[in-house]
């Protein structure tokens, strides 16, 4: 988990100074359409707050909007379909131009699509097989057995 | 409640994630209504100096890779400058032969009138025993041809390849022409041979005739393939013993053969 918040923070930081491709949003989607763990409602809120504080836009609405996606994903990832791998391309598609939808909306500004969501759409699938990679191989996880 | 639990079955954690809305919207509220200032500018204070240190990162690491790149396409340019002024060194050589071409042409028209005579330039391009000059018998060169300088015989054709022939020098010890000489005191007849490639011996000059040293000697003509009064050399000894029914004569070459840029062969 502290890996994966101090990868988070990496990229919030990266994504608002030099590289204009929405890190958080890719990783976080991801994660959750890999791992539907109750800790990606947590990141959403926080990293959301934090990409909003980085961005100087206003609080509350990004964590919303991760919020949102979150459980979009988490829903796309009970379907059947969701064991195909090339369901993230979509997948990022739409949810980068929801949230490039609603930052355009928020900031008055004309939406650009192509920049906002091509390169997360591109880095969709190399990013999903490095997070499931680390999620399966490093990530020691607690066995719960249920004794009926 | 049923409601509740029937959402939570359907979207797990249902409830945490209306608490975390709920959360947004109260911090989007605070925010909307300037309560979190505080907090705010402590947060900048962080946050600004570390994406201001990632920038000047970039800027750095940018300013690096600039550099690789600007040195790259300085050692290309260089390197297509070095080849242009190549070209261009090649080009002014070969402008100044042509013209220095176009002038000895010029200076031999004067010497040699070109209605009498049919000229062909041709460049040294080596010389030994033999002057060799870039024409041969691709551009009509026969054995027996004479070659020029301006007024001055500088030998004959010996061989000649396709784009190549050899000129036997006056200088050469096998080469031997009538000639003459003329000073302010008279005439003087005799045979011009070479000397160890070096110099020339004007022989069979009687004695009654007058030569001295510093007269031009003139080529007769005699023997077809040349001109009369072509330039052979210039008298620099004067070799005469009593007993001797002839004396002899050194010449010199009035200019050295290696200078030569371009030389005239006399078609026949």
């Amino acid at each position: 988990m502290r890996t994966i918040i101090a990868v988070l923070i990496f990229a919030a930081f990266l994504q608002t100074t030099i590289l204009p491709v929405n890190l958080v949003l890719l990783i976080l989607v991801l994660r959750s359409f890999i791992i539907g763990e109750t800790s990606n409602l947590y990141l959403a809120f926080g990293f959301g707050l934090l990409i909003s504080h980085l961005n100087a836009t206003p609080l509350g609405i990004q964590s919303m909007v991760y919020l949102s996606l979150i459980i979009f994903t988490r829903a796309l990832g009970r379907l059947p379909i969701s064991n195909n791998i090339l369901v993230v391309i979509p997948l990022m598609f739409c949810a980068s131009l929801f949230d490039s939808a609603v930052n355009a909306f928020i900031m008055h500004a004309s939406l650009q699509i192509m920049p906002a969501v091509l390169p997360p759409t591109i880095l969709a699938i190399p990013a999903y097989i490095i997070i499931r990679f680390w999620e399966e191989r490093f990530v020691v996880r607690d066995i719960k057995l249920k004794v009926k | 409640m049923l409601y509740l639990a029937g959402m939570t079955r359907l979207i797990p954690n249902f409830q945490l994630l209306l608490f975390l809305i709920f959360l947004s919207l109260v911090v989007f509220a605070l925010d909307s209504f300037g309560f979190l200032i505080l907090p705010k500018r402590a947060g900048y204070f962080l946050t600004n100096s570390i994406a201001f240190s990632i920038y000047r990162t970039r800027q750095t690491v940018g300013s690096q890779f600039y550099f690789i790149v600007a040195a790259r396409f300085a050692a290309k340019e260089n390197k297509a400058l070095n080849e242009q002024i190549g070209a261009l060194v090649s080009e002014n050589a070969k402008l100044r032969r042509n013209l220095a071409e176009t002038q000895a042409l010029l200076s031999q028209s004067i010497s040699l009138d070109p209605k009498t005579y049919n000229l062909l330039p041709a460049r040294p391009v080596g010389v030994d025993r033999y002057l060799k000059i870039d024409k041969g018998s691709d551009d009509g060169v026969k054995i027996g041809w004479a070659v020029v300088f301006k007024d001055n015989y500088i030998g004959r054709v010996v061989s000649a390849s396709l784009r190549e022939s050899n000129i036997k020098l006056v200088t050469d010890p096998d080469s031997k022409l009538a000639a003459f000489s003329i000073s302010k005191e008279g005439r003087a007849k005799g045979i011009v041979k070479g000397e160890f490639g070096l110099e020339m011996v004007m022989d069979k000059i009687l004695h009654e005739e007058k030569i001295s040293e510093g007269d031009l000697v003139y080529s007769e003509g005699t023997e077809g393939f040349l001109p009369r009064g072509l330039i052979l050399g210039r008298v620099t000894q004067v070799l005469e013993k009593e007993n001797e029914v002839f004396k002899q004569a050194k010449l010199k070459s009035i200019f050295d053969v290696g200078d030569l840029e371009v030389v005239f062969l006399i078609q026949q």
